[in-house]
């Protein structure tokens, strides 16, 4: 470089920003990104003063970046949040233990308590027995589904009124293409909610909604912080889906193609012909759900009888909505439920419908 | 839109060898293995609604099926209807053009069946634009093209009653230029204004939105002087899963099911897409086993490269996911119809003048539909989509801040530029792609057809806008119910 910083016209330009390519300093990049993202959560009513905040953590950059830049402006701005780490522990060895030694990294340098919940203690099975009852091709599906839950159920023994995740800009037109695709028009009219389930007990926020993913591991790189990034062992091939390589593809075109997206699902009006899933409760653990059980306690229920299919494979009868896992996890450990597997012919349907 | 030259795209080189190859492929297994699932008797030869195995004539049956459903269904060719066919070479365009000969052929047995009563077939005609002129030179081959085309429409006793050839640059009218002279120099100016035009636009995505757009007035201009009533696309169900991916990509979300259900009466001759419902592939087949000829013309689409544009990008994207699964892009189609059409989506009951309003007021749902807000549409000046609730508030916002000017000023002359103005009543995405720098603005507007510069109409739905939200606390339901219906 030669240049200076656009902004402050000082120092020297250290980056050039992915969303809107200007040439900028280190300092003013990160009073930007701060700020960007303090914009999104004043303009769109995310917190309330006194409220307690569950970040998902899974170690990767997204939910560190977030826990990051969630205590910093806390700070900066005076929400008077008490924010929490939660982590899930999906029991899968070499892999997820290293991750959770990141979190508990992360719990000491920023002097936030964390809370791990397993697998194991809340459904009896790890994902490593999961796959070796049904192999590698549909365990995403157990571990989506049942990692979604598990957040839910730590928050509430946090006693969390907020449940934040690190989705970011390119994980929202993803999934927004990824409903396209799949004919989810009861999904397609909500995934672009900064907040979704806004009337339950424990609303989900996505501050980084507006926030671009190479934006968030240069500002990761240039804090240096610690954060976890191997991906997961049991589905290696996920992160190469063709929707993420199409977002890449016009991102590297068009850069506010990835906002153009969202703007577009924003626009997007159902019409009122199409019925859409009622909201209900499983009779068997009253979590939310659109169906007589919930998708967990399907899955659950075929693990625990030696039936592990059951709930897996379509049938021709059933009008169930399909699973597609936006409001998950964050971090490289969504990749798992939002992949190719989801494109191919054998798409399993779910009763999940936040 | 035009459909064929796109769905060339899916035809081209390496396409259409991997459509012989699979065809070979799948006919000599099937025919080993099954029979149609529909007669149960012929060989198997094509995998048809992705699960069903059907023979050629079975396969054909279905298509036009669906072909007849939509026409019937929603009325898209009545009568006393005056039909264009907007034919590209395409297979898509050219199963259109055999299925509305089918339908006429009958249409006209049906007439003299009663040539005592009122009823009679309609007209129908075939038009083609020429756009060789704006892609390089040795690429193109305009006069062979025109002679093959010619030799597809006018086969045999089979001819519609015109067939014309259309060039992009007759989107300029003769009164707009300048020149007072010769035929030829005319020409050479509206040539060299569309060569302009097609320079200042820098971004290729907006290159090949601007030609699409240009297509379409085209098409209107001569579809209006020549009194027709319909304008008819091939459009398949694979060319609107492009077109649903790329404009999502380009942020035009509220306005897409615009230009994807089977009617659009935002245009003066309403357009309509009987193939909708039709996969690319199975058209491409279907030409094949009936032995329908179809010409390749290379156009901007073709040549653009997949990572150049959005919309090139988008469409091998589908592909890939057409070959991953086959029902995708029917998938994807369906998922945006269930998006909500807008007014001027619907055939109006009272045919004639209304069925042309661009606003598309319905008196007879305005009195039945008494809770439900009728809205007239603003419409983007370039390229015709419906603009977005803000996009409208903030035209409206703007006409009120010059109106208010006015009023202290008295008649002094506003200080904004005339290209201001013109930005304001564009849509965001055509905006970015089309006026991304200042300094080129006006520019470009001045070699703009004038048929895309026509802000009067728009002007006049602002100023109602504007004076019904002052008064708007005021209305009742029904009154404004009232209102629709006077007008």
């Amino acid at each position: 470089m030669g240049r200076f910083c656009d902004i402050c016209l000082q120092k020297r330009a250290a980056l050039r920003r992915p969303k809107t390519l200007q040439q900028v300093c280190k300092d003013c990049f990160y009073l930007a990104f701060e700020e960007e993202i303090h914009q999104t959560i004043v303009e769109n009513q995310i917190f309330k003063p006194g409220e307690r905040v569950a970040v998902g953590a899974s170690g990767g950059k997204d939910s560190t970046v977030l826990a990051y830049v969630l205590t910093l402006l806390n700070k900066r701005h005076g929400y008077g949040l008490d924010v929490f780490l939660l982590s899930i522990d999906e029991g899968i060895s070499g892999y997820r233990d290293d991750s959770l030694e990141t979190v508990k990294r992360n719990e000491k340098q920023y002097g936030v308590p964390l809370l791990v919940v397993s697998y194991k203690s809340l459904y009896g099975w790890t994902m490593d027995e999961i796959v070796s009852e049904i192999g590698r091709k549909n365990n995403c599906t157990f571990c989506g589904v049942f990692r979604r839950q598990a957040l839910d159920r730590g928050a509430v023994m946090l006693g969390a009124n907020k449940l934040v995740t690190g989705h970011n800009a390119d994980d929202m037109a993803e999934t927004i293409l990824l409903n396209l695709l799949r004919g989810d028009i009861a999904r397609l009219s909500r995934c672009t909610s900064i907040i979704t389930g806004e009337e339950g007990a424990l609303p989900r926020c996505k501050p980084f909604k507006y926030t671009y993913e190479k934006e968030i591991v240069m500002y990761a790189y240039f804090k240096k912080l610690d954060y976890f990034s191997t991906e997961c062992i049991y589905s290696p091939n996920a992160y190469r889906g063709f929707a993420r390589e199409f977002i890449k593809d016009l991102e590297a075109l068009r850069p506010r193609a990835i906002l153009d997206i969202i703007k577009s699902g924003e626009s997007f009006r159902i019409s009122l012909d199409v019925k859409m899933p009622e909201q209900g409760v499983c009779e068997r653990c009253g979590y939310i759900s659109s169906q007589k059980w919930c998708k967990a306690c399907v899955l659950l229920d075929g693990l625990n009888r030696g039936l592990p299919r059951l709930g897996l494979n379509r049938t021709r009868t059933s009008k169930k909505s399909s699973s597609v896992n936006e409001d998950g996890y964050c971090g490289e450990n969504k990749d798992h439920h939002v992949r190719p597997g989801k494109l191919r012919g054998n798409v399993p349907r779910s009763s999940l419908d936040f | 839109m035009e459909c064929g030259g796109h769905g060339c795209e899916i035809c081209t080189g390496s396409s259409c060898s991997c459509s012989s190859t699979g065809t070979r492929t799948t006919s000599s297994s099937w025919r080993q293995s099954k029979v149609c699932y529909k007669c149960k008797e012929a060989p198997a030869q094509v995998a048809a609604n992705q699960t069903e195995v059907l023979c050629a004539g079975c396969l054909n049956t279905s298509l036009f099926s669906k072909f007849k459903t939509a026409v019937n269904t929603y009325n898209l060719i009545n009568p006393s209807d005056k039909v264009l066919l907007a034919f590209s070479g395409g297979p898509s365009s050219r199963v259109a053009l055999d299925y509305i000969f089918e339908i006429w052929e009958k249409a006209k047995q049906d007439s003299l069946h009663c040539s005592e009563g009122s009823s009679r077939a309609f007209s129908f005609g075939v038009a083609y634009v020429d756009e060789s002129l704006i892609i390089p030179v040795h690429l193109s081959n305009p006069n062979k093209h025109c002679e093959e085309l010619k030799s597809i429409v006018m086969e045999g006793s089979r001819r519609p009653d015109e067939f014309v050839i259309i060039s992009i640059e007759d989107v300029y009218t003769d009164a707009e230029l300048d020149t007072t002279g010769e035929c030829c120099s005319i020409h050479s100016n509206k040539l060299q204004r569309l060569q302009s035009l097609f320079k200042l636009v820098q971004d290729p995505t907006g290159k090949e939105d601007l030609l699409e757009h240009l297509r379409m007035q085209a098409l209107q201009q001569f579809a209006r002087k020549h009194g027709y009533t319909r304008l008819v696309l091939g459009l398949s169900a694979s060319r609107i899963a492009v077109k649903v991916i790329s404009e999502t990509a380009k942020g035009c979300g509220f306005s897409l099911p615009a230009g994807m259900q089977y009617y659009d009466g935002r245009w003066s001759v309403p357009v309509v897409l009987p193939l909708r419902d039709c996969i690319a592939k199975e058209l491409v087949l279907l030409c094949h086993y009936r032995k329908l000829k179809w010409v390749f013309i290379p156009n901007m689409s073709t040549l653009t490269l997949p990572q150049k544009s959005i919309t090139s990008l988008s469409s091998s994207f589908v592909s890939t996911l057409q070959e991953d699964n086959p029902s995708r892009e029917r998938t994807i189609m369906r998922t945006a119809a269930k998006l909500q059409a807008f007014s001027f989506n619907h055939a109006t009951a009272i045919d004639g003048h209304s069925s042309h309003k661009k606003s598309a007021s319905v008196p007879i749902s305005a009195v039945i539909d008494e809770k439900e807000e009728i809205k007239d549409e603003l419409l983007c000046l370039l390229c015709c989509a419906p603009l977005s609730p803000q996009e409208s508030v903030s035209i409206v916002t703007a006409f009120q801040i010059t109106e208010s000017k006015r009023q202290q000023n008295g008649s002094l002359i506003s200080d904004t530029k005339p290209s201001t103005h013109f930005l304001e009543k564009c849509c965001q995405s055509c905006q970015y792609q089309f006026f991304p720098v200042e300094e080129r603005t006006g520019e470009i507007l001045s070699i703009l057809p004038q048929t895309m510069k026509n802000s009067e109409f728009l002007s006049e739905k602002v100023k109602q806008m504007w004076m019904r939200s002052q008064i708007n606390d005021c209305l009742l339901i029904n009154s404004d119910s009232d209102d629709e219906t006077v007008t």
